[in-house]
This record gives structure tokens, sequence and C-alpha cells, in this order.
């Protein structure tokens, strides 16, 4: 009796802008406390929200990007409850008319290859609520992060397993920096993630009842947090008891889920429209300027690299990996490179460099022409993989100008190869046996030559280029 | 003027002092009583709107109709940090300060 | 004539020409207030250092010929507004001690134009109530009828002005707390179209409804106020922008009432109004038509459900805009709760009064899951209702008549046994809150007591020009001038 698993995930995202949602002060993590909040941030009487731009804009972006309905006419709402992080009393947020309904997310399945879809049920706009730290017997409260903008995206229960999640929760991430929508970065609690989880039977349509699990502050906790629910829940199913609707914590001692303390009955938010706020309505040229000006995604692009390039799932993944990357290899293949040998070069080579160098690879001393060039000679012929690994390393390191050290690499290599042909004479002659055998059809003495022609020609001699010699003199005398 | 027309009761009993835990008020009980009386007066004075028709209607979303305007994205420093923290009735190292929340 | 009774138009006037000065004019109101303030607790704070040097700085600009619209003119302002510096309580005790690090924008815009602040006027707590007895700081007195109550919730505004110790006031108006209290005292209240002056910086009540307005002894005087506090203010998302009108200019309009049709709703005239409010303002009807206005009764069919939507909606906005009030971060704390819900629920329970504590569980009903539709969705549909009878009665006349209040002043614990009855009392005022359209109260005759009768006017949305003109006509035809 195997089960399925069936889970959506509420991601709140925090939005990449200068000012907070509804006051005109800056939100930059980790400032002294209490020093970015205004008079509205803290709930003084009298206060009134000014809805930002920008954040509306991002949050546009974002519904755009994921195919999500756009609401033309959408409300702000206020969800009410009392905690010290939210100084008002209530969240302003969206309820029965958000800024975007459905959508889909397309996001690749790990190593193996292979992609999901995961639909979307809604994205909104909300502000962020302050921060608590606990001293002793009490709580201290910190706003400055209250009234951040925040985007909610909430999932169908398309997903089935924690893995997936993971995966979904990666690329998600991927697509919002790839856009600049926000940094996604969990550790600073940009980005923040929510599974509802429920189990059924195999072939079940019914949903079994759910738990939502939260307390999960990175990727690998959110995969396993639900892998842990999921057997909890079956064993529970198993034994005959039932799961209860509950919110859970994970705990990342135990790597299991608990039951949270202190949720007397269930929180009754009064949600109504915010009376401060008239309807945001966006108007369609606004919201198509947005979608014309929506760059490739990275999720279709990896697919083409994929597809049409023949690129594998690794190459594919970290040339589409941002979007610096992504422009910058496009601009390497309109250069004229092929594809599978600048793909090589590019991951082989420049984007360890990059990676070292903490620079995205459009800012190395290389330009896309260049490597393009390198690769095409690669391509046909006129460059070994090693000389072109040497020519890449060599530009990245000097400022000697590319073209220059071709010239004197391909020198190098010119006389290298009068040397090396003038060692292959030699062994020839110094081994007539091996070299008749070789005549005659026995080519396994190859190996031989090639091994005396290495020795005699000294180190730092490419054995590529030592074998093609050997045999074009081989066969010529022949 | 308009009579209450309705006397069937709209809220269960001790209802009022459900409402005042969600709304954080803490009542006597003799508050508590009294103000469930005064709601259930003022619901049956209330009850006279199930007379009005509004099939089709909408509710108004707004007095006048205007658009949500949008501001630009200029922060700008906050500059009542002080006056905030002085007014605050507990406050330990530049933070408000509230019993511990007691919570995961 | 008593410095301390002159309206603001001929205040400007002795400014303008040297014959008064703005700190003599300020120091006989300051007397005054001390003189006859502890009867009439109309005053929770007063600030002469800060109204003396203002009036000093007055003296100075009109000598200067840089003089503001209100230069030099001593005014209260309700202790809903915010002033910086200076402790705004709206009434209540959990705001007691409590000073603003901002102005409202309607303060901030008054003491630009020249105006000299006296101090802050008590109230209704938080604007809830028709009588200023709510106030956490003791009732305000009517001025000349013992026993009775200026009217609410700006009371304290209300009775300054009477009783000379400002020349004008700043009240709000949710429900009709300018336009009640004007009418009980014999004044001109006007509540703008919503939007139209900026709500940053006044305590909030009901959102949807709340507007500040002007409190003052002539049209003109309310006109002038008006024109110094309205127009588009950024910080508020629901304000209109657009610049003020030119609302002095309207009041003496030459026409007059002469070519508008003005509209007189039989649902506002009801069983158990007093007798006195009936004729007085059936009088005035006359006299308007008999100036060359054109009178037609209309109907505003749903008149009689707007208490009920009004006591749904602003409670439900009310409920959500105090649930701030929670003794973390401003005001006192209640008593050593050990549990952050004993500070929460002390903390509120000691600071709000018996009133503010019934609208807020009203509210908080009427917004929790199961009743939502049934109470707040019903009352919503019911306001686009009432709304709509106002469109449709402005096809039919430019302005509408109507009382102010069923009642003069009524007295003092009256009605403070029975909540409904209080509100009834606004039975007038909500529905033109609810539409959200521009009206006023000015006085239209007394009862055999002297109390005054309010004759309410209502204009469409942003015509506050056509609602002065029309009130500049009234004073005119009432004070024996030329129609």
């Amino acid at each position: 009796m195997s089960w399925e698993a069936v889970i959506g995930l509420e991601v709140h995202v925090q939005l990449a802008t200068r000012s907070k949602l509804f006051a005109p002060v800056s939100a930059t993590f980790g400032a002294e406390p209490n020093s970015q909040v205004t008079a509205l941030c803290a709930a003084l009487p009298g206060t009134l929200p000014v809805v930002n731009r920008r954040a509306v804009e991002l949050a546009l972006t974002a519904g755009l990007a994921v195919d999500g309905e756009l609401a033309r006419t959408s409300r702000f709402a206020r969800k009410h409850y009392f905690y010290p992080d939210l100084p008002k009393g209530y969240q302003i947020s969206q309820y029965d008319r958000p800024l975007f309904t459905g959508g889909r997310v397309r996001f690749p399945l790990g190593e193996r290859g292979g992609w999901r879809d995961c639909r979307l049920k809604r994205i909104h706009v909300e502000e962020d609520a302050g921060k608590l730290i606990h001293a002793g017997d009490f709580s201290l409260v910190d706003l400055n992060r209250a009234g951040t903008p925040l985007v909610e995206i909430v999932t169908e229960p398309d997903l089935a397993t924690g893995e997936e999640a993971g995966a979904f929760l990666r690329y998600l991430r991927r697509l919002l920096r790839h856009l600049e929508v926000s940094d996604c970065n969990m550790e600073e609690g940009s980005l923040r993630c929510d599974a509802n989880v429920s189990v059924r039977r195999a072939g079940d349509s019914a949903l079994g009842t759910r738990a939502e699990v939260k307390n999960m502050n990175s990727f690998r906790f959110v995969e396993r947090a639900i892998a842990a629910e999921i057997e909890r829940q079956v064993g529970r199913r198993e034994s005959g008891r039932a799961v209860v609707q509950e919110t859970r914590l994970f705990d990342e001692a135990t790597g299991g889920t608990r039951a949270m303390r202190g949720k007397e009955e269930a929180d009754d938010y009064r949600y109504f429209p915010d009376p401060d706020l008239p309807p945001l309505v966006v108007g369609g040229e606004w919201a198509e300027a947005i979608r014309r000006g929506l760059p490739e995604l990275p999720g279709p692009a990896q697919e083409r690299y994929e597809t049409e390039l023949g690129l594998s799932r690794d190459y594919a993944a970290q040339l589409a990996g941002t979007r610096e990357t992504l422009d910058w290899f496009e601009e390497v293949l309109a250069a004229g490179a092929e594809a599978g040998t600048a793909a090589a070069l590019v991951v082989q080579y420049l984007l360890p460099e990059a990676g070292r160098r903490e620079v995205p690879v459009s800012e190395l001393p290389l330009s896309a022409a260049t490597v393009a060039a390198i690769a095409e000679r690669v391509d046909d012929e006129r460059l070994t993989k090693r000389l072109a690994r040497r020519l890449i390393e060599e530009s990245l390191a000097g400022d000697e100008a590319p073209a220059a050290i071709l010239a004197r690499l391909e020198a190098d290599a010119a006389s290298a190869a009068e040397g090396l042909a003038a060692v292959v004479e030699r062994v020839l002659a110094e081994h007539p046996g091996p070299v008749a055998e070789y005549r005659a059809g026995k080519t396994k003495t190859l190996g031989f030559l090639i091994g005396r022609a290495l020795a005699a020609s000294g180190e730092g001699a490419d054995p590529v280029e030592v074998r093609r010699a050997l045999l074009a003199a081989l066969r010529a005398d022949g | 003027m308009t009579r209450p027309r309705d006397d069937t009761p709209h809220l269960a009993p001790g209802q009022a002092e459900k409402i005042a835990r969600l709304a954080r008020l803490a009542l006597s009980e003799q508050e508590a009583a009294g103000l469930q009386a005064d709601l259930e007066r003022i619901l049956a004075h209330v009850a006279q709107l199930d007379e009005v028709d509004v099939a089709g209607v909408e509710p108004l979303a707004q007095p006048v109709p205007l658009d949500l305007p949008l501001r630009g994205d200029e922060p700008r420093p906050a500059g009542v940090r002080d006056e905030l923290l002085e007014a605050a009735p507990d406050r330990e190292r530049g933070h408000f300060r509230v019993p511990r929340v007691v919570d995961a | 004539m008593e410095l301390t009774s002159l309206d603001v138009r001929t205040i400007l006037g002795l400014l303008e020409s040297g014959e008064a000065s703005s700190v003599e004019l300020t120091r006989a109101y300051l007397a005054a207030i001390e003189r006859l303030d502890p009867r009439l607790n109309a005053f929770l704070a007063v600030t002469p250092e800060r109204a003396l040097e203002r009036a000093a700085a007055a003296d100075v600009a009109w000598r200067e010929g840089e003089a503001g619209p209100l230069c030099g003119v001593p005014v209260s302002l309700k202790d809903m507004l915010l002033t910086r510096g200076v402790p705004t309580t709206a009434g209540s005790r959990i705001l007691a001690g409590w000073a603003p690090p901002y102005d409202a924008t309607a303060v901030a815009r008054l003491e630009a134009a020249g105006a000299v602040v006296l101090g802050k006027t008590n109230q209704d707590e938080f604007g809830m109530g028709s009588s200023s007895e709510n106030s956490a700081y003791g009732p305000v007195r009517h001025p000349t009828l013992p026993g009775r109550v200026p009217g609410g919730s700006s009371g304290g505004a209300a009775a300054a002005v009477a009783a000379g110790l400002s020349a004008a006031a700043l009240g709000t108006d949710t429900g009709g707390s300018v336009r009640q209290p004007a009418a009980f005292t014999g004044l001109v209240g006007v509540k703008p179209t919503y939007g139209r002056v900026s709500r940053h910086g006044v305590v909030a009540y009901g959102s949807s409804l709340d507007q500040v307005g002007p409190i003052a002894r002539t049209a003109w005087d309310a006109a002038r106020l008006l024109e110094v506090i309205a127009g588009h203010d950024p910080a508020d998302s629901t304000c209109w922008p657009a610049p003020p009108g030119a609302y002095c200019a309207a009041v003496e309009a030459p026409e007059g009432a002469r070519g508008l049709t003005l509209g007189v709703p039989r649902e506002f005239f009801v069983a158990g109004m007093e007798p006195a409010v009936e004729e007085s303002v059936r009088a005035a009807v006359a006299r308007l038509e008999e100036a060359g206005a054109r009178v037609r009764p209309i109907r505003l069919p749903h008149t009689e459900y707007a208490v009920a939507a009004y006591y749904l909606i602003a409670t439900a906005e009310a409920s959500s805009n105090l649930a701030r009030y929670d003794g973390v971060r401003f005001g006192p704390r209640g008593g050593d709760g050990e549990t952050l819900l004993e500070l929460y629920q002390r903390s509120r329970a000691e600071g709000f009064g018996a009133e503010v504590k019934r609208r807020i569980l009203l509210g908080t009903f009427v917004l929790s899951a199961g009743y939502y539709e049934a109470y707040y969705l019903k009352a919503q549909k019911v306001r686009s209702l009432i709304r709509r009878d106002f469109e449709l009665a402005f096809e039919e006349v430019d302005a509408i008549l109507a009382p102010t209040a069923p009642t003069t002043a009524f007295r003092m614990g009256e009605k403070t046994g029975d909540p409904l009855t209080m509100y009834l009392a606004d039975i007038f005022t909500v529905s033109p809150s609810l539409a959200g359209v521009p009206a006023l109260s000015t006085p239209c005759g007394a009862d055999a007591e002297g109390a005054p009768v309010g004759l309410q006017m209502i204009a469409p949305w942003f015509e506050e020009e056509r609602l002065l003109r029309l009130a500049g006509a009234w004073e005119r035809v009432r004070d024996g001038g030329a129609p």
C-alpha cells in the first residue's frame, strides 16, 4: 500500500526596493535597531500608508514572468492579529482581490534532468512585520523590518516530494534574482517558505488532512522537514490514527516536526478592504511595458540549451545560471562560436575563474568575441584544447592582448612542431623493427613508438601532437 | 423614530466576552454582562437592514472614485528614532520591550 | 464689542489696519479661557507661551506686508488633530501625556497661514459620541444653555468658539461631529467632501468617513479656514488631487440663492422631532424661496437605514484603527501584567472608556468570521444605495436643505444611559457622511428657551463653493440683508 504526498508552498519574498512599501524610509538589512522606523512604521496615531510604485512594479514583474493572471483592479486588505512585531495590530495585505491569480513555474529537477510544472494559486503584495529578540523574561521589538515590501507566492499542491519542493524553491530564487525582483537570501530572511503537507493512498483523489510546516531556514531544511512530515503522517495513517490539522515547526536538532504550542483558538483575521488605500488599478500599458521588458527567463533558456544546443543538464544549468552569465554566453554564441565547444571552454575555464574573483563572467578581461574566436580555432583544430586553455589562462592573468598571446603560442607550437618532426624521424630511424611491424598492420606498436618520442622530446610535449606527428610520418614513408 | 423591530437574540450567551478576548479587552464580569446587553439591543436595531433588498448591489468600495496614488521609491531618513523610543513606556537597548512572547 | 466675540473677517480687518494687534487679541482670548474654561471644560491643553510667540510673529508679518490668510487669528484645535510637541489625547486616557513627533497636515497649513493656536479642545473619546460627555477628561458644558450638552464629538471646539474662547476652530466629523455641535451652539460647521481635506495626522476613528472641518461664527470665516486646510496632500492616499476652491468669494456671490434649485427630503422630517426644529427649518426654506431659490420636495429613500449602516461601518473601522493602542510603543501601559496578553488586555481596558469599548466590541463582532457578510458587507451594500439616493437627488436639485439634528441641545445625562438613543441623535448627519458629500450646518432660529436650531445644507461631491454660496446667501436673508 504505497502513499503519495501532496505539497503546496507559501513563499514570502522581500522585494528589492530602496524604500519600504508604505513609508519612504529605507529597509536595508542589519541597521541599528529602530533606526529605520518612521511614525507610520511604529503605527503612531494619525499615520497613513502611501504605496511605493517600485514595489508594485517588481510584483508585476514577478507575476507576469510566471504567466499569472493580472487583476486589473486589486485591493489591499487588513489582516488583524495582536503581536508586538505588528505595531498597527493589523498587517496590510491582500485578501479576496490579489494582484495575480494562477500562474505556472516550470523548473528543472536535479541532476537527472527532466522538468516539472507547478501551478500557482495567487501572488499578492503585503508588508513584512518587525523582528523580536528574546532577552530573559522579556522580548525586544525592532521595527526596522516592519513595512518592508513582500510578495507572497502561494502554489497549488502540485509538488510530490521534499526534493521537488527544494528544486522548485531553488529555481524560484534563480528566477527572481534573474529578474532583479529580490535577492532571495534565506539567511537574511528575504525569502521564507512554509509548506502545507498532506498524504493519501496512491490513486486516491481526495486530499488528506494537511498540516502546515513552518520555521525552515534553508532549502535543505525545507527538503528534510517535508520528508520528515510525510513520514510522520504516513506513520500515523498506517497505525490508524488521524492526521490533525495544525501548525508544526521544523526542529533542526531532531530533524523532525513538532506541534506549535500556544495556538488557542484559530486566528480570526477579520479581513476587510483597507479604507486608507483606494483600489490599485494597473493600466494595460504599464503591464504591457513590463511584459515586453522581461528578459529571456532562466528556465526556458536552460531548456533551449539542453534541447536545441544539446548541452548537458549541468552545462545548461550553469550557463543559464544567472542573468549575467546567460546574457554573456548569448554574446559568445552570437559571435558565431559552436555551442558545444564554447560551452566547454566557458564552463571549464571561465566560470570557475569568475567564481574565484567573485565577479560576473562578463567582467573577466576576456571579451565574448575573443572566447568565440578561440572556440572556433579549437573547432577547426587550429588550436588544441590544451593550447586554448593556456591562451585563456594567460589572457586572464596578464594584460597582454589575447591576439598577441595567440601569435606567441602559435609560434611556440610551430617551433615545437619542427622539433617534433626531427624527434619523430630519429625515433623511426632508431626502431625500424616496430616501425615495420606497424606498417605491416600490427598497429599495437604505435604506443611504444609514442613513448619513445615523448621521452625524446622532453617535458611539455603535447601527447596529442606527438601522436599526430608520428602517424603522419609512419603513413608518409609507407 | 424607528423602533427596534426584531427581538430574536443575535449573540450567543457570553459572546461579548469572546469578542472582547479577540479585541484584547479585559472586561469585568459586570462589564461583560452590560456590554452583552448593549450589543444585543444595537444588533436588534441594526436588524432592520435585513429589510433592504441589496440583490445585485455592489458594496461601496470607496466614497469618492479615486485610483490608488503611487509614490517614487526614494527613502528619506526616519528622523524620529529618539522621540519614538522616549515615548515608549518600556524599552531596552534601543528596542521596545514587552513581556516575553510565548511562541515556538 | 468685546474683542473675543469678533468674527475672523473683522479681526483680519483690524489687524490689517493696525487697530488691533494679534498679541492683544491672543491675550484677550487667553484671559477668557482662564475665566470661563474651568466651568465649560472646553480645553484639554492651552499653550499660552507658544500662542503669544506666534501672535508676536504675526504682528511683525502684518507690519511687513507678509500676512498669510489667517495671520494672527487665534484658533483652537480638536484634540483629534496631532500637534507636534503638544500633548494630543483624542479625549482618551490611553494617550494621556503623549506628545506627537509631527503635526497634522491641516494644523501645519493653518499655522503656515499665520493662525495662532491657543490649545487643544475637549471631545468625545476618539470622536465616538454626540454630546462630548464621553471624554476621559470630563464633559464639556454648553456655554449659554445651563445643564445642556454642546453636542459632539467636537463639543469643546464648538463651546470654545461660542463662548469667545477662540475666534474659530477645527473639529473632525465622522457621522456629524462638526455639524451637530455647530447646530447646538448656533455656529457654522462644515464637513467637506470625503478626501477634500487631508487625514494625515488626524487620529483615525472611521477612516472612510472622517473629515477635518472648520467651526466658526460665519460662513465667510468657515470658508477662509477651509481654503487654508483643503487641497491635495500626497501623504494621504484618499485625498482628492485638486487645489482648494475660492470659498470666500463663493460666500459673497451676488447671485446668492437665486437660480439654485433646493431639495427638501421628506425622510428628514420624522416623527419625534422637536417642533421648534421643524418649524425653524421650514421657515428658513420658505425665506430662501422668497430670496429666489426654487424649492421642491425630494426623496432619499434609504435614509432610515443610515444610522444602522453607519454604526456597522464606523465601528468596524474603529475596532481596526484602535488595535494599535496596546500600551507597547506610546501612552500609558496597563497595570503590571506578567504576560503579553495581560499587557494588551489591561492597557486597553484601563485606557479606553465605556463607549469606545462598546464600539470596539461591536466593530470586532461585525468583522468576525461568520458575521462579516451579514453585517459589514450588508452595511457597505446599503451604503451604496444611500450614495445612489444622493446621486439621483442631485440630478434634480443643486443642493439639499434639512435639519442638522432632530432636537436642539439635549440635557446632560439625558442620553448617556442608552447608547442607542445617543446613536439616533445622528440620524440626519450620518447619510451625507456615508455618501461622502459635503455638508454644513448654519443657525436658522431657536426654540423657546433660546436653544439654537441648525439648518443642514448638503451639496454634491466637491461642490463646496456652491455649498458656501448658499450659506452666505442664507446669512444675508436671515440677518435681514439683501437676499
